[in-house]
């Protein structure tokens, strides 16, 4: 029998099984919400396996039960009529795979009085639910599957043997055990010499690990394994669909442990299902789109550090972030405030939470709302994740990271209030003290803790108060360390005592009454003969309420693809709070003015400076230290207009790569972040700018150039458009160079183009070469690098951008625009732009 | 770590008491807080003592915490809480070790006794006054030449939760 046919037979039965138990489970318990969930969850896979496998006698019976189960779920009530009927459909779904176990294939016959039934229960139990009737999509009688050729894959290679599993798994215990009674042995010889003992001691040892590799390795097997089920799953959605779908495996030789294998197959299916149906658009669209009418699914396995990692890319038309925003707020999941301040690639992630699909219409291969959330919980159990990434119109990826073995794994084993525990090292980024400088980094806030970690506020889980081991008495003078946890849905830290040691672990699962607690992921035996629990980074992270804690992850919000940049800053003091900075470019002096050089004018202080009247902004009250000799003056300002701001005094200049990891909650601040290992506050010099010169924008009104300013960093995009507006230029931001092409195809009217050059994606220079040969944009393009050598001018003059500005070469960048500029009038420039938008349109 | 091994193999598998054919069937006696019970024999697997209990936190209060036993983690189940009694002090007490559903696990018992030979028609109804708790971990009661012999539910010891309990 076809090797596919086998397994899902297998499969089903245990589930089946599995179905009438909680069934009658969630009969006595209507509140036990997972108990039905299982039961829908169960029964979906059955209907979904028996679509790609040409079972339409099974799948149209299990499509009318699954309506059923689901309305249940919905109202969460199962009044006993129902479940009777429930059960029968179960009974006859055991029956029609106990013959389909015997023949092959399906028995003839169709179940309609079972689904008239079933579909009727399911209408009389819906409410107010609004949806539409899921009846089956067609009576056609389809020819039984009896026999197909069962796809061989390539890598079967007749030089090996069937093991069963069983004793693999029986080799692999044994050897663990061996590994640890070695390592008690090696630690009872430590404590004496004895050369009689210590070299067949070695060579024991060796073996061992050995021994244990070699165990290691025959449990690993190819992925092909998994992946050989893939080009009929995507021939039959392609023909269930009406789509064309081209299938692009690469990577079947990798190998993984074969626990793993088994973990990965559902994800695999359902990411490719979506793929397929969500994703892929029909050929007409695609033609329409000037895409090939052929959709092509790629997916690519390989090992990357210690990781294995799937990727399954698509052509389709992409995750459109506005539709997820609407009902993710539909849904109640984010608010709308929220929505509108993540970035698309956060809100990507919601497709996987629970409870979310953006289908409008109930399809047989997905859109019942669940799939992609059980994919990544699924995932993430097993110490693995789950990322995606998307572009309009172009495809989305998904990218599957899975450890390379569940049975041995590093662990970081630590203390809390004198016990030991082990923490999967997959999970943990890195281990902090809770004292920095002689100060905690703890804060308390709500009744919870948190950490302050680079600027960022890191959630806290006291391990101590979770486990209820003991109280932690003060948690300002608590030192310990924060351990640092990523898991697929939150980052949080975690508080304990001490790190004792990394181990590598044999897990071993624990009790169901253990495991029903959520903290433990497993127990182990340590080299000491000692036993640990393994704690649950995800169960931890539920257990504390953090599932959704997108807010503490402080690596990933400025991640730069493309190398660090050092910003000099210059550290200053003004007044009692946090230290402040700002960039040292902005700064063109710094003078010492003694308290009677300040004179009062109208809208405040200005001083004498250069035989011209300069204003000047106290960042801190004056008339509070009268007996001050002098204060510190940094005078800043463009374009022969300068400005004072007056600050108690300098502390020093850094050169350091710059992340303003919190939004500044005032107007003056522009954000906060770790400089030399202090809080430090930059400073918004737009906002002391309008205070000083409210002028300065309006008087030069009458010849305003606009400029699209064009930087993925938002630092860059804050510190340059302040100094941009006060040099006289109305500023259009974009936040990389494929939002700044679609700014200018939709004919926005800009004078000049001022971009980065080194952006993820899309870079300056391919954005320049898009505006001038897509688009035909005539405007000066001027480039900003960090380092400015005569390689890269010419590189850029090549794609037509006029001139290249170090990024912090304020007095450049400004000379560069007004020669830029000069050449000819705006408003011809803008004359000539609003012609072609007429045109365009 | 001291272990007694069991000079009888089982080789009866216990089944539950058959109410019309009588036969007999051996158990294996523990003492809990004075009061003696019985174990199915073809579950026990070993007796140790326990040297060191690694306690397992937001465990219910008659998980004891995890041994290891020859390798094995298992998971240590106190008799004594099961059945209402205070915990003893004992540092390093007495446990059987027990299979149940494929795991292996180690009942927290004060002493241990005989090996019971005992008839199905010696089998009573569970005698009034007996606690809840004792009545919910006890699947028969035989009546003995020495005295009343309850015997010890093993899936109720290891498994069951106690809302489950007040259900039954």
């Amino acid at each position: 029998m076809d090797e596919l046919l086998q397994d899902f037979l297998a499969e089903s039965a245990e589930n089946i099984d599995a179905c009438a138990s909680q069934l009658v489970a969630f009969e006595s318990d209507p509140s036990n919400a997972d108990a039905i969930g299982d039961i829908f969850r169960l029964m979906h896979t059955i209907k979904g396996t028996c679509g790609f496998l040409d079972l339409p006698r099974l799948e149209r019976l299990t499509h009318a039960a699954e309506s059923l189960i689901g309305r249940v779920r919905d109202e969460g009530i199962a009044a006993p009529h129902v479940v009777t009927l429930i059960l029968e459909a179960i009974d006859s779904v055991q029956t029609i795979l106990g013959h389909i176990q015997a023949d092959g294939a399906e028995p003839d016959g169709v179940d309609s009085g079972l689904i008239a039934r079933l579909e009727a229960a399911a209408d009389r139990t819906q409410s107010a639910v609004q949806e539409a009737p899921a009846a089956p999509s067609s009576n056609d009688p389809q020819a039984p599957l009896a026999s197909r050729p069962t796809p061989r894959a390539a890598y079967q290679d007749a030089a090996s043997i069937r093991v069963s599993v069983d004793s693999l798994e029986r080799i692999m215990r044994l050897v663990s055990e061996l590994v640890l009674t070695r390592n008690q042995l090696l630690d009872a010889a430590s404590r004496r010499t004895d050369a009689l003992i210590d070299s067949p001691l070695q060579r024991l040892s060796a073996l061992t690990s050995d021994l244990q590799d070699g165990v290691m390795r025959a449990r690993m097997q190819p992925i092909g394994r998994v992946f050989s089920k893939l080009p009929r799953l995507v021939r039959d959605l392609g023909a269930e669909l009406g789509k064309s779908i081209h299938l692009a495996i690469e990577g079947e030789d990798t190998e993984l442990d074969r626990q793993l294998i088994d973990v990965l197959g559902d994800p695999l299916t359902h990411i490719i299902r979506n793929c397929a149906d969500h994703g892929l658009e029909s050929a007409g669209q695609r033609v329409a789109a000037g895409k090939p009418a052929t959709g092509s699914i790629h997916v690519r396995a390989w090992h990357e550090a210690g990781s294995l990692i799937v990727e399954v890319r698509d052509d389709g038309r992409g995750l459109d972030a506005d539709k997820i925003r609407s009902v993710a707020l539909q849904r109640g999941i984010a608010g709308s405030e929220e929505l509108a301040a993540m970035k698309d690639a956060d809100v990507f992630r919601f497709i996987l939470a629970p409870g979310f699909s953006t289908a409008t219409s109930v399809t047989n291969i997905s859109g019942r709302g669940i799939g992609l959330d059980v994919v990544a919980s699924n995932v993430a159990r097993v110490g693995g994740s789950i990322d995606l990434a998307s572009t309009r119109g172009e495809g989305a990826r998904f990218t599957i990271k899975l450890p390379l073995t569940l049975a041995i794994a590093p662990a970081l084993v630590v203390r809390c209030c004198g016990q030991r525990f082990a923490l999967p090292q997959q999970a943990v980024v890195e281990a902090i003290s809770t004292h920095q400088n002689g100060a905690s980094r703890l804060t308390r806030a709500g009744g919870a803790l948190f950490a302050q970690l680079r600027g960022a506020i890191l959630p806290i889980v006291d391990l101590r108060a979770l486990l209820g081991l003991e109280a932690l008495e003060d948690w300002a003078t608590f030192k310990g360390l924060i351990v640092l946890m990523r898991t697929g849905l939150a980052s949080y830290g975690l508080l304990i005592d001490e790190v004792d040691d990394v181990q590598e672990i044999v897990v071993k699962p624990t009790d169901k009454t253990l495991a029903s607690i959520g903290a433990y992921a497993g127990s182990t035996i340590l080299g000491d003969g000692a036993v640990v629990l393994i704690l649950d980074p995800l169960g931890i992270a539920g257990l504390s309420g953090l599932q959704n804690a997108e807010s503490g992850q402080p690596e990933t919000r400025r991640a730069t693809a493309h190398g660090p940049v050092n910003t000099s800053l210059l550290l200053f003091r003004a007044g009692d709070g946090p230290q402040k900075a700002l960039p040292l470019s902005l700064v063109s002096r710094i003078v010492m003015a003694k308290p009677d050089a300040l004179v009062r004018i109208e809208s405040g202080l200005a001083l004498n400076y250069c035989d011209k009247l300069m204003p000047v902004v106290p960042l801190v009250d004056i008339t509070c230290e009268p007996e001050r000799p002098e204060w510190a003056i940094l005078v800043v300002g463009v374009s022969g207009e300068p400005m004072g701001l007056l600050v108690s005094s300098i502390v020093d200049m850094v050169s350091e790569r710059l992340e303003i990891d919190v939004a500044g909650a005032s107007s003056q601040v522009l954000g906060s972040c770790l400089l030399r290992g202090e809080a430090t506050e930059v400073i918004d010099l737009a906002y002391y700018m309008e205070l000083a010169r409210p002028n300065a924008f309006q008087r030069r009104h009458s010849r305003k150039f606009a400029i699209l300013l064009v930087d993925d960093r938002e630092f860059f995009r804050e510190m340059l458009r302040p100094v941009l507006a006060a040099a006289g230029y109305d500023v259009i931001v974009a936040q990389n160079a494929r939002a700044a092409y679609a700014i200018a195809r939709e004919g926005a009217v800009f004078d000049l183009v001022l971009t980065d050059i080194e952006m993820p994606d899309m870079d300056g220079y391919a954005l320049a070469a898009a505006l001038r040969e897509d688009l035909r944009l005539q405007v000066p393009i001027i480039g900003m690098d960090s380092y400015v050598g005569a390689g890269v001018t010419q590189t850029a003059r090549a794609v037509g951008i006029g001139a290249v500005v170090g990024k912090f070469d304020r007095r450049g960048l400004i000379a560069a625009l007004d020669s830029a500029l000069q050449e000819r009038p705006f408003r011809e420039l803008a004359l000539e732009q609003r012609v072609r938008k007429e045109i365009a349109a | 770590m001291t272990r007694v091994e069991l000079s009888r193999r089982p080789t009866l598998v216990s089944t539950p008491p058959a109410r019309r054919t009588s036969a007999v069937e051996q158990f294996f006696t523990v003492v809990v807080a004075h009061e003696r019970m019985g174990l199915p024999i073809g579950c026990v697997r070993t007796v140790f003592r326990a040297q060191s209990i690694v306690p397992a936190p937001l465990a219910p209060p008659w998980v004891r915490g995890l041994i290891n036993l020859r390798g094995h983690v298992v998971t240590a189940i106190s008799l004594r809480a099961r059945l209402g009694a205070a915990e003893s002090d004992e540092e390093n007490p007495l446990a059987i070790g027990v299979e149940l559903a494929g795991d292996t696990f180690a009942l927290i018992v004060d002493a241990v006794g005989d090996v019971m030979e005992i008839s199905t028609d010696d089998s009573i109804g569970t005698p009034a006054g007996m606690s809840p708790m004792a009545r919910r971990m006890t699947t028969c009661v035989y009546l003995t030449a020495s005295g009343i012999l309850p015997i010890i539910d093993l899936h109720a010891a290891v498994f069951q939760s106690p809302e489950r309990m007040g259900e039954i």
